[in-house]
C-alpha cells in the first residue's frame, strides 16, 4: 500500500449505466480484482478519502464508479492510497467460476469476470437483473444448482448485506460450498490502515478489519 | 562556550512528580493513529508534539454495530464503539512500542465512574512510557467531571477531554479539580442512514471548524489552563487561527487520513 497521484482522465459510465471515473494512475495502483483504492482530491480538503472499487482495469489505470457526493472533474489530480486488500484468489487456469453481486451493482465483479475469461474459465453469473455480458458468459438464476456446478465462487456483498445473506434461504445453499467461495465485503472505509475500526468485523476466530484483512475474505471466515 | 539555544517548549505540564513536554504544537486525536505501530504508516510521528493512544477502557470493548461511518457535506460521523483490548491488555501489548516512540505518549482513558477512573489511573502510575493521561469524560456535568478528574489525581499530568459543545463551566470544573490542561474533543452528532435509522457518533471534518474556533475563543477567556483544540483542521490557516485564538496545541483528526503533510509541514504561530 502506498500513496501515489492519479489523474481524472474522463467522466464516463460503467457497463451497468452508473456514472464512472476513468483514472490514469501509476503502475500497480490496483493489482488484482477485489482490491480498492482510497482517494481524495489533492489539496481539496476532502473530509475523508473516498473508496474507489474498479469496474475495469486498464494498462494505465482503472475505471471506477463515481463516489457519491464527490465533485471531481477531468484534469483533477487525486491522492490515491492503495492498493488496499488482498483481492480475489481464483484458480490460475480454467475451472468453473460462479460470480454474484448481492445487493450491489454487478459492475463490481466485472474485472474478475474478464480475468476468468482470460484464464479460459467457464464463467456463470448469478444475475438479479438483466445486463449486457460477453456471449460466452452464462447467466443463471438458481443459486443451489449453480453452486453445485462451480469449483470457484466469488461474491460481492455489503457488510450489512452479509448478515442478511446468512438468513436468506437461497444463500444457505452456499454454506456447503464455503471452502471454495470468497466474498468481497464492501463497507465504508475511513482510514484504510486498520486503525479506525470503522470496518471491523467479528470473524469466526478473531476480529478482522476489512481494509487490511479483506476486502476479500474466504466465505468460511466471515459466515457465522 | 556558546550553547545552541533550544526552542522553548510549546507546552509543559507537570503533576509535580512526572512531566510532559511538547516541543511541537500538534497531537493526534485519540484513535486516529492506531495503537502505535500502525501510526508510522500514516505520519512521521516525530512531527507531532505527542502521540495520543486510542481510547482505552478498563475492560475490553467490541466494535459497535454497523453502520459506523456516515458521510455528510463537509463532515463525517464515526460510531465505532471504541473497540480496544482493555487497559491491562493494552499496557501489556503496547508499552514497549510506546517507549520506543520519539515523542511523549498520552494515554486516552474512557472514564465512567470515579472508582473505575481511580483503578485505571493507578495501573498507569508505574508505566514510565506514559507521560500524561487524557481523561475522556464524556457528556457529563460539572460535578461529575470534577469527581472523575479528582479520582485520577496522582503522579501523571492530567488533561480533561470533553466534547465540543460542553458548557464552559464543565471545563472549568475539570480544571479546578486538578486537570493541568483541557482538550476539546469531537462534537457529538447524528445522521440518518439510507433506511432512516439514526446513528449517533463523533463528528469530524471541515464543517466542524467554525464551532471549534468559537469554543477556543470562549474557553481561552476564562480557563486558567492550556487548551488543546482541534476539529476540522485540514490546512495551515485553520491551525494558525486556533493557535491565535488561544489553543496551545492543535489536535489533528481527519487530515491524518488524507493529506497530513498539508498541516504537519507548517508551524503555526501562537497568540
Amino acid at each position: 500500500m502506498r500513496r501515489t497521484k492519479a489523474l481524472v482522465a474522463a467522466i464516463t459510465t460503467t457497463p451497468g449505466g452508473q456514472a464512472a471515473l476513468r483514472l490514469k494512475t501509476a503502475a500497480g495502483a490496483i493489482s488484482a480484482p477485489g482490491q480498492v483504492c482510497l482517494a481524495c482530491r489533492t489539496g481539496g480538503g476532502d473530509p475523508l478519502r473516498h473508496t474507489l472499487l474498479p469496474v475495469a482495469l486498464h494498462p494505465d489505470g482503472f475505471t471506477c464508479a463515481h463516489p457519491d457526493g464527490v465533485r471531481w472533474f477531468p484534469g483533477d489530480e487525486l491522492d490515491l492510497l492503495g492498493p488496499l486488500g488482498r483481492g480475489f484468489h481464483p484458480p490460475a487456469h480454467g475451472g468453473r467460476w460462479l460470480l454474484a453481486a448481492v445487493g450491489l451493482p454487478f459492475d463490481t465483479q466485472l474485472p474478475l469476470l474478464h480475468m476468468g475469461l482470460g484464464r479460459h474459465a467457464e464463467v456463470a453469473v448469478l444475475a438479479e437483473a438483466p445486463m449486457l455480458l460477453p456471449p460466452e458468459v452464462e447467466v443463471v438464476n438458481q443459486l443451489d444448482l449453480a453452486a453445485d456446478w462451480a469449483d470457484y465462487i466469488a461474491l460481492a456483498v455489503s457488510m450489512e448485506g452479509l448478515r442478511q445473506l446468512e438468513t436468506d434461504t437461497a444463500y444457505k445453499a452456499l454454506k456447503p460450498h464455503a471452502a471454495i467461495a470468497e466474498v468481497l465485503l464492501l463497507t465504508p472505509l475511513a482510514c484504510g490502515r486498520g486503525v479506525c475500526a470503522a470496518c471491523a468485523l467479528e470473524g469466526r476466530r478473531h476480529r478482522i478489519r476489512a481494509c487490511t484483512d479483506g476486502l476479500v475474505f474466504p466465505l468460511a471466515e466471515v459466515l457465522t | 562556550m556558546i550553547e545552541a539555544s533550544r526552542p522553548a517548549p510549546i507546552l509543559e505540564l507537570t503533576s509535580g512528580k512526572r512531566d510532559i513536554v511538547l516541543q511541537r504544537p500538534w497531537v493526534n486525536a485519540p484513535g486516529f493513529l492506531g495503537f502505535a505501530g500502525e501510526a508510522r504508516e500514516c505520519v512521521d510521528i516525530e512531527r507531532l508534539g505527542a502521540f495520543v493512544t486510542p481510547p482505552l477502557s478498563l475492560l475490553p470493548r467490541t466494535p459497535a454495530r454497523p453502520p459506523r461511518l456516515l458521510a455528510a457535506e463537509g463532515s463525517f460521523l464515526l460510531h465505532t464503539g471504541h473497540p480496544n483490548p482493555g487497559l491491562p491488555a493494552a499496557l501489556r501489548e503496547h508499552r514497549r512500542a510506546w517507549s520506543d516512540l520519539p515523542v511523549p505518549v498520552i494515554a486516552h482513558l474512557l472514564l465512567q465512574t470515579p472508582d473505575e477512573a481511580a483503578a485505571m489511573a493507578a495501573q498507569i502510575e508505574g508505566v514510565e512510557a506514559i507521560a500524561a493521561l487524557e481523561l475522556g469524560l464524556g457528556e457529563v456535568g460539572a460535578s461529575q467531571a470534577a469527581a472523575l478528574v479528582r479520582a485520577c489525581a496522582g503522579e501523571v499530568p492530567l488533561i480533561a477531554y470533553l466534547p465540543l459543545g460542553t458548557p464552559v463551566e464543565v471545563f472549568a470544573a475539570a480544571a479546578e479539580a486538578g486537570a493541568q490542561a483541557v482538550s476539546i474533543g469531537a462534537p457529538r452528532g447524528a445522521l440518518p442512514t439510507p433506511s432512516g435509522a439514526l446513528v449517533r457518533g463523533r463528528q469530524y471534518g471541515p464543517a466542524v471548524f467554525p464551532l471549534a474556533l468559537q469554543a477556543v475563543l470562549q474557553l481561552a477567556e476564562t480557563l486558567p489552563v492550556p487548551i488543546l483544540a482541534g476539529g476540522g483542521v485540514y490546512g495551515p490557516a485553520q491551525a494558525q487561527a486556533l493557535r491565535q485564538a488561544g489553543a496551545a496545541v492543535v489536535v489533528l483528526d481527519g487530515v491524518l487520513w488524507t493529506e497530513p503533510e498539508r498541516v504537519l509541514g507548517s508551524e503555526p504561530a501562537g497568540d
